[in-house]
């Protein structure tokens, strides 16, 4: 492909986002409503935050209960999967109480998470984790559940060892599915950062945009807005990529 | 290309050896008997299946569709145990996956890991087994090259085509380093070209190495091209009915030995026997 | 495969299973549930500090019987169903509105795909602030924050049902002269049908969550307002109480969609 070509494709990719952009920019410096502060006022205010005290204060904070919380619901998620997907009968038990606490709306559960655990990033991080756990246990389960009996039956046969069995077998056999439940539960995982920092909390992202609300600067909202649409993006897009990485092996892309 | 063994292989007097079962039972079958409960009332797939496998034999099970031999290879495999009777291995019950016994199934598909390369995939039975990286690395790459796909470590199944593949199971099968081997219908699922191909290659490994093969098929002309002996599955429920012992020497070429009497006589006999088999299960079938 | 046998999950025929089995999966299931209640009992028992937040069975079973008399509850069900309803509704409309657009033509949806995929990553708690500032804590901002959300996935499952449309489809029906208003009612319309299926579960759903917990936070009424009520009362039996309800509700919504698509779209491969 050569350059003209890049660029034409890059043209076609971006143009509505621009004219959007250009929009929004115009519209916001024409009406001066106090809602609505002009688009290069926002941006100043972005930079002077985020790259400012503003990353340490808030950002780092979040992401480090983004993180912990999902790395938990994964460890978990994908333990407890195997675990379950190896026992049917327990499985069996226990499905509908798991299929229950996936239908409890996550943020529901901030008052009860604050009573319990206090304000703490601890509290933050259990219910990022508690949210993120529901959809990739029961995905795990289901992805090793479609692994094909012949599958199973050659590791058998080779007596594959247990640790390669669940390493080499049921966890790439079932990522598949898996997958489906870990992007659910980015999402899942964002949401509840954002809720447990409007919730009693004293610094993250989502705390800086709610007292921006409360004191007016409605500058410093639409520049944490923009952060946590920007973390989302980038979140979501990273771990596409990884994705389709590890799901190298499928013939064809069929999503 | 064809894959031919003129030539390469020992004398055809050390048929008579193997196919006459003097030497040491390998795998001891003993009045074995399946049954399986099915919505409340039991239903008998096997009964009284008896026999043996001798040392370097190579021998073809033949029988008609339903006839119970998917059960038959389970239960040899270690995968399911009997209802009845016994399957000894060099003398030891079989209980579950035996060690020194290796399996190709039918659909290369579903039998090999798609998720993994096909190193990966020749590599995991010998895992976990005290067997050093280095020692695993080279069984794979002479596994492969004896199959013929040396140097297809790097790919995944999907960029292989069936053959192929499953010349990549016979390859993980190989590298596990097994006395017996058991074949569940291994060239079915490809074409006629591939297959002949395939068969000639498993047939040249055979007479190259120690190994036994127990191989399951529903085409007459391979189980009498392939074996020294051939066990005909049938009845309801199924038992041995006949064996054949299927002189035509240990090097056979897909032209020539097919074109011998002595072929044509084998194989009409296999298929009245296998006719009768169905005819008679057919009655059973009727209520 | 007989065409009167019920297609089972994998396409199979279900074979009813026999009534023994049945009352024995009861049994096991209803020993279960007896023993996790049981556990839950006697760890209140043991360890009283426990109760400072966590109610007895009793007070459980008291505070749902106490609510299915509430006015208040009921009124809080009423502006949650009413919220959700509607951004469900305008959800739907809007988002196979913007699909239709996107699939008109490959130009189209290249264009317009990146503004998408960073829209429909925000979190969706990500608004609150601005809706209420912007609308207060009414059912209009209720509404308009789950609308936000909730109308990308209706966007992209109906887009992908339409453009994943089978041509030939279309193309039999031309070879044979089908005129073009039979084309969109027997081929075009239900064959985006299941995908218009699946939109409405994952949207019902999301709004759902949305509503209750747009409600706990910005305080607009509802189910969600509730919760965070009680919990400030300090009556927590009430407070579980309503957890419990909005679960049920989720997951009752979520099977009554499935079985619909199971019967409407039996016909389709898969329902996911």
């Amino acid at each position: 492909m050569n350059a003209g070509n890049v660029m034409r494709r890059l043209f076609v990719s971006a143009w509505m986002a621009l004219v959007f952009i250009t929009v929004i920019w115009i519209a916001t410096t024409q009406i001066r409503s106090p809602f609505f502060p002009p688009l290069p006022i926002v941006l100043t205010s972005f930079s002077n935050t985020w790259f400012g005290a503003g990353f340490m204060e808030h950002v780092v904070p979040s992401m480090i209960n983004l993180g912990a919380g999902l790395a938990a619901a994964l460890a978990l998620g994908l333990g407890l999967g195997v675990a379950l997907a190896s026992f049917p009968l327990a499985n069996a038990l226990v499905n509908p109480y798991a299929q229950f606490l996936r239908a409890l709306p996550g943020v529901a559960l901030l008052p009860l998470m604050l009573m319990l655990m206090g304000t703490n990033d601890g509290s933050k991080i259990t219910l990022i984790a508690f949210g993120a756990l529901w959809p990739i246990l029961l995905n795990t389960i289901d992805g090793i559940r479609s692994i094909a009996p012949e599958q199973r039956d050659s590791a058998r046969a080779y007596r594959v060892t247990p640790f390669n069995v669940v390493f080499r077998v049921l966890l790439p056999g079932a990522f598949p599915r898996i997958t489906v439940g870990i992007r659910l539960s980015i999402s899942i995982a964002l949401v509840l950062m954002v809720g447990s920092e409007y919730y009693g909390a004293t610094h993250g992202i989502g705390f800086y945009v709610l007292q921006a609300k409360q004191t007016f600067k409605t500058a410093d909202m639409w520049s944490g807005v923009l952060l946590l649409g920007l973390i989302g993006y980038v979140l979501t897009t990273a771990y596409s990529a990884i994705e389709r990485r590890i799901l190298r092996w499928r013939p064809t892309d069929d999503r | 290309m064809n894959n031919t063994v003129q030539g390469r292989t020992g004398p055809a007097s050390s048929v008579s050896a193997a196919a006459s079962g003097s030497a040491v039972a390998v795998l001891d079958v003993r009045r074995m008997g399946v049954s399986f409960e099915d919505g409340g009332k039991a239903k008998e797939i096997l009964r009284d299946v008896s026999f043996r496998i001798s040392a370097k034999e190579f021998v073809c099970i033949v029988g008609p569709s339903g006839a119970g031999k998917t059960t038959l290879v389970r239960c040899l495999a270690g995968l399911s145990r009997p209802t009845s009777g016994s399957v000894l291995l060099d003398g030891e019950p079989v209980v579950g996956p035996p060690a020194r016994l290796a399996l190709v199934a039918q659909d290369y598909s579903r039998s090999l890991m798609p998720w993994l390369r096909v190193r990966d995939n020749v590599r995991l039975p010998l895992r976990g087994k005290g067997i050093s990286a280095a020692e695993q690395n080279a069984r794979v790459a002479r596994a492969l090259g004896a199959v013929g796909l040396p140097g297809a470590e790097e790919l995944y199944p999907r960029q292989l085509s069936g053959g192929m593949q499953q010349r990549v199971s016979i390859a993980r099968a190989l590298a596990y380093d097994p006395e017996i081997l058991i074949m569940d219908e291994p060239f079915a699922s490809v074409d006629a070209q591939t297959r002949a191909e395939l068969e000639d290659l498993i047939m040249q490994l055979q007479r190259a190495s120690q190994l036994s093969v127990v191989l399951i098929t529903h085409d007459i002309d391979e189980s009498v091209y392939l074996s020294d002996r051939i066990l005909v599955l049938g009845g309801r429920p199924a038992g041995i009915l006949q064996e054949y012992a299927i002189d035509l020497g240990r090097t056979r070429d897909q032209l020539e030995t097919k074109a011998l009497r002595q072929f044509a006589e084998y194989r009409s006999e296999v298929f009245r026997s296998i006719q009768a088999a169905s005819a008679m299960m057919r009655k059973d079938d009727r209520p | 495969m007989s065409a009167l046998a019920e297609p089972g999950p994998e396409g199979r025929a279900v074979r009813p299973a026999p009534l023994s089995a049945w009352l024995r999966g009861v049994l096991i299931h209803g020993a279960f549930f007896l023993a996790v209640i049981g556990t839950y009992s006697l760890a209140l028992v043991l360890d009283p500090g426990l109760r400072r937040f966590l109610p007895t069975i009793g007070e459980l079973l008291q505070a749902l019987a106490g609510l299915a008399v509430d006015p208040q509850f009921w009124s809080g069900v009423g502006a949650t169903a009413k919220a959700a309803g509607l951004g469900l509704a305008i959800s739907m409309v809007g988002g196979s509105l913007v699909a239709l657009l996107l699939a008109t033509s490959t130009r189209v949806y290249d264009s317009a795909r990146f503004l998408i995929d960073f829209l429909r990553t925000i979190p969706p708690l990500a608004l609150i602030p601005v809706g209420l500032l912007l609308l207060g804590p009414t059912t209009r901002m209720e509404v308009t924050l789950i609308v936000a959300s909730a109308v990308w996935p209706v966007v992209l499952q109906v887009y992908y049902g339409i453009v994943h449309l089978d041509p030939k489809y279309l193309e039999t029906a031309r070879s044979y002269r089908v005129g073009r208003l039979l084309q969109i009612v027997f081929i075009v319309a239900p064959g985006v049908a299941p995908s218009f299926g699946t939109a409405f579960r994952l949207a019902a759903s999301m709004t759902l969550l949305l509503a209750v917990g747009t409600e706990l936070l910005a305080g607009s009424d509802g189910l969600g307002f509730l919760i965070g009520w009680y919990q400030q009362a300090r009556r927590l039996p009430e407070m579980y109480a309503t957890i419990i309800v909005v679960g049920v509700l989720g997951i009752a919504l979520n099977a009554a969609i499935r079985s619909a698509e199971r019967r409407l779209f039996a016909w389709a491969e898969e329902t996911r």
